[in-house]
Parts: C-alpha cells; structure tokens; sequence
C-alpha cells in the first residue's frame, strides 16, 4: 500500500485553500483524513493536489449566538464529544459523534469531513439533518449557506464546489421543550459502522407537538426524511406519543417503510427495515424524555 | 518531490525529508527506524500503529508525515526512562497483557493517552477506551487488569495480588506452576521486540506479487518488458521462470506452483513477482504486467463443486473436485442406532474464518557467497518451512537458514510455507541482494488458510438414559483452491469427535471440496470446531427432547482416564468429569438453567484437543522436539536452545520453566533462543497444541541430563553420592542433610573446568505405534489429550437480535499447569476468538469469487467492548506423558466456545440457528419464524 505523489498545499487561510483548490486540476481537501487516505491507500480516489484544512484556525471554533450554534467543520469528533457547550446544548450530536469508529478515528477525523464524504452510513448526519442544520460553504468568491438536507445529494454526493470548503454547520437553538437524540445499530459494541440508525428531533407546544423531524441512516443512498411520519406525529400530545395505543408502531412503521435499504454484508434490506422500527421508537421515545427534561 | 519537516519525537528534534505520501508511520519506522509502532492494517481499523500527537491518540497509519509538521509526537520507544519501565509497561509485563507483543505497543500508547486524561477509570471505561486497538491473543482480559494495576501504580498505591492456590502436582516445584511473566514480554512492551517487517538489511529489495483477478482461468499470455524496463525494478518472475516442483502441507497433495503455471484457481492465485527499490515501483511495475486471460467457469459452492459436470479445478486429479475423501466406520453403526430409544439428526453450518494475527506474514531473504540462503520470517514452523524450501530450492537443509524473528500470532495462519518465503528468496537470488516481501491485511486474506467452511450432518442415538450408542457424522469441508492442510484437516474433523464422550460405534463420512476462492488450512482447533459445535448442539437438543439436564447427559457419556476409543485413540489422564461439575458449581447453572426470563440464556459445550500430534507432517523419524542446554562458565545463566517457535503463546518461557524446575536453578538464570534453524536443534513449531509437552519434554530432559553432570562434580565437593543429591533454587544439597550444601554455580565451574563445556540435550518422540492401523489412523493420535467445559451465559435483545455475552465459566484439564497466567491467557484469548467467530466473523465473496471484507473494517473481530466477563479455572490434574504432568490449552480451549455459545443462545431465544455466525439478523429472523409459527 502506498499514497502517490501529490502536491501538498497547506494554506492558512479559506481564501487561499479556495484558490489552490480552484487552480488545481484535480485538488482535494483534506480535514482529518480518516476517510480520505484509506480510500486513496485502497486506490478508490486519486488526486493531483492535497489542500490541507490543518492551519485554518477558524474551522476549529465553537460559537453561539441567541438564533444558532456554530461548529467550525475541521472540529474532530471528539471536539463535539468533549464540548460542554455542544454536551449541554446538543447532546444528540454529542452521542452521535462519540459512536463514531474509535477513539483514535474521533481524534482525528472532523465532523465537516464526514458530512462532506457523504456516506450514507455517516452518523453525523442524520442528527444534524434533524436539527435542520445548516452547512456553511465558503469559497474565495463568498460564502452560501444551505441546507444539510439538499447539501447531502446521494451516497458519496454532496452539493460542494471545486473551490468550496465546508467551514461550519449551523445548528438553530433548540426551542424550550424540544428534545432530541439519536441511536444507532452496529454489529459488535466499538468501532462499528451504523446499519442502521435513527435521528429524532421534537417540539412541544403546551404538550403538543408543534414540529417534529425523523431522519433515518444508512438506510438510503443519503439519510431518509421520513415525512409521512413526521406528519402522523405532529398535533399529537405527549401522552399520546408515550401512551400505549399502537400510535408508535404505527409511526415506525411509516418511519421503515420511508427507507429504501439495500442487502449489504452488513445486512438484508429486510433487517433493515426491521431494525428502524426498533431504532425509531426508542429515539422517539429518548427524545420525548428529553424535552420534559428541557422544561 | 521531498519536503522538509521538523517534529519532536520523544523529546527528540528531526529536521526530516518526507515525500508527500509518507504516513507518519512510514516516517516513524522506515525514515527514523523506531519501529516499536507497528503497522497492522494500514487502514485505521486496528490501532496496532497508534502514537500519541500534541497529546491525543491518533492512528499514525492514516496521518500524513506532512500533516505532523511542527507536532510533538510520542512513541513507545519514548514511554520508559532509560532502562527503567513506565508503570503501564510493568504492568502489561506483570499481569500477563502481552503475548504475541503485536498490538502491545499501539495499545499501551492508546492507554497512557487515555490514563493522562482520567486517571482512575473503572474497568467499563478502560473497556471503552481501548477498544478501537485489536488483540487477536488476549481476549483483552489481562490487558484490562493490567491497565487496572497501573492505575494503582500510577497513584501511588500497591496493586492487589491475585489469590491463586497452586495445584496439587505443582505443590513441591519452584519455578513450574508459577505465574511468571513472559521472558519476552518487557521488550515487547517497550517496543524492543523486533518483528521481521522491522528489520532492514543493506540493500535490500522490497518484493511484491501480482494476484489473479478471475476466480477460474487460463492465462494465455504474460507481457513483462514493460514493468522490466520501469526504473527501480531489478527483477520480475512469472511461472515459466521458476521450478515445475509443487509445493504445499501434505505431502500426498503438493499441488500449489510457485508461480502459477498455465492456470489461476481463484482470485489472489499468484501469477508473478517484482522486486524493486521500494514498494511504490513494485506496485507501479505490478501494473505494467499484461496477463491475458481466458475465463473460465468457476465453482464457489462446495455442494455445486461435486456434482458432475462442475467446473473442474484441476484437470488431472480430485474427481469431481473431491479432494480428500474419508471413510471410516467403527464398531456396528446399524447396531447402535438400533439399540437406541432416542435418535435425532440435524445439520449444521460453520463459517468461513481467518485467523486474523495482528501481524502480516514478512520475509525477508539473503544470499550470501557461498551459495547459502538465509530467510528471517514470521513463521510458526521453522523446520517445516526449512524442509518444504529444501525441496523446492533443490538444497540441503544445511544450505538454507531459517530464523523466525518474533512472530505476532499465528494461530495457524502461519503454520506452513507461504509465497513470500520462496519469492523472496527467488528474486534474492535473481538480483544478488536481500530482498523484504510483506503482506499487506488484504494480500493475507487472499493467501487464506482459515478455517474451513463446513457442512455438517450429525446423528446421534442415545438410550432413556442418556448414553450414546451411535454417532454418524458427515462433513463436507470447503477448502478452497489448494490443499494446504485440507487432508489432515478432514481427518481431524472426523478424529477428535471420539474423544470426549464414550460411544462404541462411529461412522464418519468426510469430503473436502476445491473450489474457486482462497485455500483454507489450519485455525485454531483445526478442523475439529465446527463438528465439535454440532455435537455440543445436538447433544443438548437431544437432551431436551428426553427431558434430560444438559449437564447430566455430558456426565453421563464423559471420558474417563485409560480408555482407549472406538477409532483407537488412547486416553490417559482425563479429569473431564471435574470440569463439568466445576463449571456446573461456578455458572451457578441449577439455579439458571430452564429460570432465567425470556432473553436471557445458559449453555454448556465442552472441548478438548491433542497435545501435539502423534505423527509428524511428513514422514520422518527425527524427535519431534528437541531442546539443547548451554550453562556459562561461571555457572551464573543457562541457555536454553529449542527449535519450537514461541509466537505469543509463551512457549520459551513454558520451556525456560520446565529446563530450569529439572536443573534446580531459579527462572532469572535461564534464557532462551529458539526457532533458528542453524543454532537450535530441530522442532516441528507451534502447531497441534504440541510444544508445552514435546517441547517441554525434551527441554527438561536436557536440563536433567545438566544437573546430573553438576551433581557429578557436586557429590565431589560435597562428599557424597550422586544420588543422594537434591537441586533446587539455585542450591545443591544432600537430600537427607539439607543444611549441606553447595551453590550450584559453584559446581557448575567445577564442572567446567574440568570437563569442558556444561551441555546438555534433550528430545522427545511420542510413544512408538500410536492409533490404529486403518487409513488416516493416524490424524487424531496424540501422547495425551486435554479436556475443557464451558458454561455461557447471555443476554438477547428480542427486538433487533443482538447478542450480550455476558459470562463464561470454563474449567481446562491441562495437566499441571506450567505457567497458570499463560495458560489463562490462552484460555480468555480463545473464548474471545472463538465468541468473535461465532457472532461476528465471516469471509464474504461476491459472485465472481472477489473476497468483499478483506479488511478489519468489514471483516469485524471481536473489541475489548465486546469482551465478556471471563472465569476460568484450571482443574487438578497429572499427566504421566508430559513434562512435570502438563499437557495442551491453545487450542482445546476454543472448542467447547461455540457449542456453550451457540446453546446459550438457543436458551435465549427458545430457537436454535444452525449456521454460523449467529448474526443478529439471524437471530431475529429465527425469532420472528417462530411467532408466525404461534400465530398458525
């Protein structure tokens, strides 16, 4: 195994790693390369230049203003793990990072790095795309902000430009009595890779539900909306959604049956849809828990 | 193009040049030659290379050297001061943490990073924190108490002793029975141990192999001018270039070439070989070589290989792709399952395993003036690799030198001659310079020789009682393209299900089948887990079905000491029966069996194994182990000189035990050096659990033969008689008058100085006419035979079919123990394989036979998160066969795993899966089979 010659670019600044990235003819950015140097060592991705995202201070800032939080993209996994400020404020996307590989991929790869990898495993996105999180694409010329939802286009497919560099995810503050969580399935206890997973973000309005978003991993070519759940969810009560009338079976089988899983080795299709079921219902009711919690 | 770099390492400055494609573990081992940090997968997934950056953990696999520019890196080199051990690396020593040392140095760096964060973690969190670096010998057990005892090192408080009674035959030794630490264990954990990969000789040549990418074909055409003509490349060999003579395991089936020839049997078949400057102009010339092929039909399916009309793999030989075929019959089958109340039938399947040692396979070849050739590799079996190059090089032994260098587990993934062991020497030979060949994690999977895929149908017939009165198995074994160890392992397959439980009549019916993917061989418990798993099943089912306790219809059928089996196997010392009844009393199992609520789950299997194989590999009547003793003039050290190759399992020191017990001196005063064929004496290596008792026998006959010629100058000085004399911790005394004696240095210069060099030799043969005289009779026979229980208790997630192991009590008869915390670690690090193979592992190909999870990201083994807790116990026991009464662990204690594994999960759920691995899926499909069945 070896990594071909290349051109290593490490510019401390956006607007230069832009430009280099533009200029190149096949240019990459690297973050925390814990998906990048395996899939060139495997000889999956080639590239002529290596723009490395190391010294740009600003990608590694945690921020908040009274609308949002702001996560620099370059903050490893361990960086969200470790934040009081995203432990307090958003302890799902804490989770979700802290079941990411292991102790030594959370060290060094990024969160902006997995989002812009794009597999349809990532255990990033399902719970920043519940948060409806923004992502923030800077290039040289400017900066666009979409959302995660359209960022993620299909597995391995994101909606970044040659010269665009993630540079932070924007997270809107949880409304009072709103919680959220996320669980996933992995085959063995560390270092797994999700076969499935469940992402619930929910909102109560004097005991009703007022907005509510359930996105489903590794289940589809990028995480899944599950709309038609989301829509069975919303106007219910808390009692409803915690009681014992079938409601919830129903809304996870809506919820399984908004994926579109494959057979890998993982597992079947068919498991898949199995396990979102069982995932969904004990993140509803994780993130239910959570919002009495919040008020 | 190079850039220049500085980092500090270990306190150190560099201003270094790195191309930019350097990692910052090719930076560590190949630029600054600290090649303590290991490189185990390449890929991130194994932690075998973690550093410590700026103070985290990190995978220096997947980090640039560029991307360190300016950073302060930590490596195990820089852990001790001086000669002095940092208390992490005293405890993986003391605690017994290390065995094959591969993983040691990635893990003990993972560990001080962590310990630096929270220093009083309890063991959950140690279990969290280590768990994204591998260990394949532990089960992690020992390394969770030894990070627990630095903790306590670490804050300044005496860690607690472990309370351990000795058995009762180890009562009277001084240094046998005692858990002692590895000889080899401190320069494993300070990054000392050198490993084949990290020796670079002057220069030296890299080699690489260009593989089949068809599963079945005829190569019409190889064009090499191109990659001839590429700078770098000194040398490139294709089958034309090298010998007709087949090479393999077994000598009745040598059918693997060199190179391959004519033909490629599976994807990853061999079809030629580079040697250059480095490994980056081996792969570039590696794609220069045009092979054209033409495809042919290819087979995957053992049961579709035999059908007629299937693709053939070899033309010219194995009918129907049958390999290996046996047939054996003993006692009356009819008559036994006609004397039967109760019979029942049932077929299982197992799964497609591979050893997975935490060290790729390396070699590295040299020839010098004289038309000799010396090759350092990771090898379990120095003399059988010397052998097989003989025969393919055309040399006598005596122009070959084989070194095993430190061997990072093998489990028999390393047990015969690979590629790398005669390429390399080939094109060392063709280029006039050494020449280094490594695997990379996915080229070993390619190679394989894991565990047989197999196909069991099992039928046993018991009366009301329990006992068996007929057993009828017919196994069908997938081997892949050669043989490799097929034959023995389809011998063995049948052999070892006699010994364990007493039944009259037997018929077994084994098929090994080619077929177009990589050649299975030898895993741990070798071809015996899989019909071991189906027995322990069928045995429990059946006792359900006659309302019998699982445990109470083992006790019944139980081996017994002095038996001789129906396929002529002879057993001497068995305590079969105490393990079962210890497992029964520790698991708390009458108070669980048949009570635990729905989910939960308690299982029994049981297992045992040779201790070392009765016949050799090929025909020969050399002692299969041999031991030789040199003591220093002065008396102060012996060195003990053994062919047997300690590849993690603790053999020198076992070994070292059992020489210095029979000299009378202590363990600080013998070393050992083993496994290099021009200084030590012939061994057959590490493989059919064989070393603890031949090994060990032959080293403690070489130490008797010591103390008789110490004893000769002794009785001089002591005016006394030679056998009146008594040796022990370092002193030589008057039986009868202790308090006369004489420091056993001082007679051994005595000795010396009058007679020369204080040698001695040892060997050992197992008894002559072992076994039966039917054909393959010999497969199975061994000079003693270990017996272990286990009892497995679990947790089932009913909705997504996950697995919880939560408990395993076991209880091995392996004699007298000769080293207890070896024999532990090899017992928790094959409960934790054998639990890995069961639930997780399996190799996977898509349809035109390309392996799919040829990494350690999708192949998954077992994490220290997954561990369960582990009891194990070691039963009084005596074996008048082995050395001070030991016999084998390594492999007995992977049997009885997946029967107790595999029945405590049928307990669980209330259903039972037949094929291996019990993945959740499985589960839960078995699960929701049996609701449907309700509800109609």
């Amino acid at each position: 195994m070896y990594i071909q010659d290349f051109i290593y670019h490490k510019p401390d600044s956006i607007h230069d790693a832009s430009k280099i990235l533009e200029q190149s003819e096949n240019g990459m950015p690297l973050a925390g390369g814990t998906d990048l140097l395996v899939e060139v060592k495997k000889g999956i991705r080639k590239f002529s230049d290596l723009v490395s995202l190391s010294e740009i201070p600003e990608l590694k800032i945690i921020d908040a203003d009274t609308q949002n939080i702001y996560i620099g993209a370059g903050l490893t996994h361990n960086g969200l793990v470790y934040s009081e400020l995203i432990k307090n404020k958003i302890p799902a996307l804490s989770e979700a990072a802290s079941k990411i590989g292991s102790e030594q991929v959370r060290n060094t790869g990024t969160v902006g790095g997995n989002l812009c990898t794009g597999a349809s495993c990532a255990d990033t996105a399902p719970i920043l795309m519940a948060y409806d999180a923004q992502v923030e694409l800077t290039s040289y010329q400017g900066k666009r902000t979409i959302s995660l939802r359209k960022f993620i286009i299909s597995h391995h497919k994101t909606d970044i430009k040659k010269n665009e560099i993630m540079t932070r995810i924007i997270i809107p503050k949880q409304k009072k009595s709103s919680g959220a969580s996320f669980v996933k399935f992995g085959l063995r206890e560390a270092s797994s890779i999700s076969v499935a997973s469940s992402a619930v973000m929910i909102e109560f309005v004097s005991g009703v539900c007022k907005n509510v978003s359930i996105v489903i991993g590794a289940c589809a070519p990028t995480p899944v909306i599950s709309e038609n759940a989301n829509n069975l969810i919303l106007g219910k009560t808390i009692d409803e959604l915690t009681g014992n009338t079938g409601l919830i079976e129903s809304i996870v089988a809506i919820a399984s049956n908004d994926t579109i899983p494959i057979d890998d080795i993982r597992g079947s299709a068919d498991y898949r849809r199995q396990l979102v079921k069982v995932l969904t219902k004990q993140a509803l009711a994780l993130a239910i828990e959570r919002t009495k919690i919040l008020n | 193009m190079k850039q220049i770099i500085n980092i500090n390492v270990n306190g150190t400055d560099y201003e270094v040049a790195v191309k930019s494609g350097t990692t910052l573990l090719d930076l560590l081992r190949e630029e600054l030659r600290l090649t303590g940090t290991k490189k185990g997968c390449e890929l991130g997934d194994c932690g075998a290379c973690t550093i410590i950056m700026n103070g985290i953990a990190v995978n220096s696999c997947i980090v640039l050297a560029l991307e360190a520019d300016g950073k302060n890196i930590q490596t195990i080199e820089g852990l001790a001061s001086g000669n002095e051990m940092h208390p992490l690396q005293r405890a993986f020593v003391e605690k017994g943490g290390i065995q094959c040392g591969y993983c040691t140095p990635g893990m003990i760096m993972r560990t001080k990073a962590f310990l630096d964060e929270n220093p009083n973690p309890n063991s959950e969190e140690i279990k969290q924190a280590i768990s994204g670096n591998l260990c394949r010998c532990t089960g992690y057990t020992k390394i969770v108490e030894a990070v627990e005892t630095a903790v306590e090192y670490l804050n300044g408080r005496t860690p607690k002793e472990i309370e351990f009674a000795p058995q009762k035959s180890a009562m009277n030794l001084s240094v046998v029975g005692k858990r002692l630490p590895k000889k080899d264990a401190p320069d494993k954990a300070t990054g000392r141990a050198i490993y084949t990969d990290d020796i670079v000789l002057p220069d030296m040549l890299y080699g690489k192999l260009i593989y089949s990418p068809h599963a079945h074909a005829r190569i019409i055409s190889i064009d090499t001018s191109e990659a001839e003509a590429l700078q770098g490349v000194k040398a490139v060999l294709t089958g034309k270039d090298v010998t007709d003579i087949t090479w393999g395991t077994s000598p009745p089936r040598y059918d693997e070439n060199v190179l391959a020839k004519n033909k490629v049997r599976y994807v990853g078949d061999v079809v030629a070989a580079v040697a250059a400057v480095d490994e980056e102009t081996c792969y570039k010339a590696l794609n220069l070589i045009k092979v054209k092929y033409e495809e042919l039909p290819a087979v995957f399916d053992p049961i579709e290989a035999m059908k007629d009309g299937a693709p053939r793999l070899f033309d010219d030989k194995y009918e129907n792709n049958i390999n290996t075929r046996v047939d054996h019959h003993f006692g009356d089958i009819e008559k036994g399952f006609a004397e039967a109340d109760f019979i029942k039938e049932a077929t299982f399947v197992g799964n497609r395993v591979y050893q997975n040692p935490m060290e790729p396979h390396c070699a590295i070849a040299e020839w010098d003036r004289h038309g000799r050739v010396t090759l350092h590799t990771s090898t379990q079996v120095v003399h059988y690799v010397h052998h097989q190059l003989s025969r393919i090089l055309d040399l006598p032994l005596g122009n070959i030198r084989i070194i095993m260098t430190n061997c990072g587990g093998g489990f028999g993934s390393k047990a015969a001659t690979n590629y790398l062991e005669i390429l390399s020497i080939l094109l060392a030979k063709k280029t006039g310079k050494p020449v280094k060949m490594r695997y990379s994690r996915e080229e070993m999977y390619l190679y394989g020789r894991g565990r047989h895929k197999q196909y069991i149908t099992l039928k046993i017939g018991v009366k009301k009682d329990g006992t068996i009165t007929a057993v009828q198995q017919k196994a069908i074994l997938e081997g892949g393209a050669y043989s490799s160890f097929g034959i023995v392992s389809t011998y063995y397959a049948g052999s070892m299900i006699a010994t364990l439980y007493k039944f009259p009549n037997y018929k077994y019916d084994g098929y090994r089948v080619n077929t177009n993917l990589p050649p299975c061989g030898a895993m741990r418990g070798h071809g015996t887990p899989f019909p071991r798993f189906a027995f322990e099943s069928l045995l429990s089912m059946i006792a359900d079905e006659i309302g019998m306790d699982h445990i109470d219809i083992r006790l019944k059928n139980a081996m017994t000491p002095e038996y001789h089996t129906c396929n002529d196997l002879d057993i001497h010392s068995c305590e079969f029966k105490a393990c079962l009844e210890l497992v029964r009393k520790k698991s708390g199992w009458d108070m669980k069996k048949g009570k635990l609520p729905k989910g939960r789950g308690i299982g029994i299997g049981c297992g045992g194994f040779v201790s070392g194989a009765g016949y050799p590999i090929y025909r020969s009547k050399f002692p299969h182990s041999n031991a030789t003793i040199k003591v220093e003039e002065d008396g102060s050290k012996a060195i003990l000189f053994v062919g047997d190759a300690d590849i993690g399992q603790g053999s020198d020191t076992v070994l070292a035990q059992a020489a210095a017990e029979a000299m009378g001196i202590s363990y600080d005063r013998i070393s050992v050096i083993s496994a290099d064929s021009d200084i030590t004496p012939l061994g057959f290596g590490a493989y059919s659990s064989r070393v603890t008792l031949m090994g060990g026998n032959a080293s403690k006959m070489a130490g008797e033969e010591i103390k008789m010629k110490v004893f000769s100058t002794a009785a001089l000085l002591l005016n006394s008689q030679i056998e009146n004399l008594e040796a022990k911790n370092n002193i030589i005394y008057i039986k009868v008058k202790p308090e006369s004696f004489i420091p056993w240095e001082t007679a051994a210069t005595e000795y010396f100085s009058k007679n020369g060099p204080l040698i001695g030799k040892g060997h050992y043969s197992p008894p002559e006419g072992l076994g039966g005289n039917y054909k393959g009779a010999a497969v199975g026979t061994s000079p003693a035979y270990s017996f272990s229980a286990t009892v497995c208790e679990v947790e089932v997630n009913m909705e997504t079919g996950k697995v919880k192991v939560l408990n395993f009590w076991d209880a091995h008869d392996c004699g007298t123990a000769i080293n207890p915390m070896a024999v532990e670690g090899q017992v928790e690090g094959a409960i934790v394989m054998g639990m890995s193979e069961v639930l997780f592992e399996d190799e996977v190909f898509d349809k035109n036979g390309k392996m799919l999870n040829a990494d350690l990201h999708n192949y998954i083994i077992a994490t220290s998160a997954d561990m369960p807790e582990i009891h194990s116990t070691i039963v009084d026991s005596y074996e008048p066969e082995g050395p001070f009464g030991a016999k084998e662990v390594g492999e007995g204690a992977t049997l009885p795993v997946f029967g107790a594994l595999a029945n405590a999960i049928a307990d669980a759920i209330g259903v039972r899966i037949y094929n291996l691995p019990i993945t959740p899926q499985k589960i839960l499909d078995a699960i929701n089979s049996t609701k449907l069945k309700d509800k109609v």
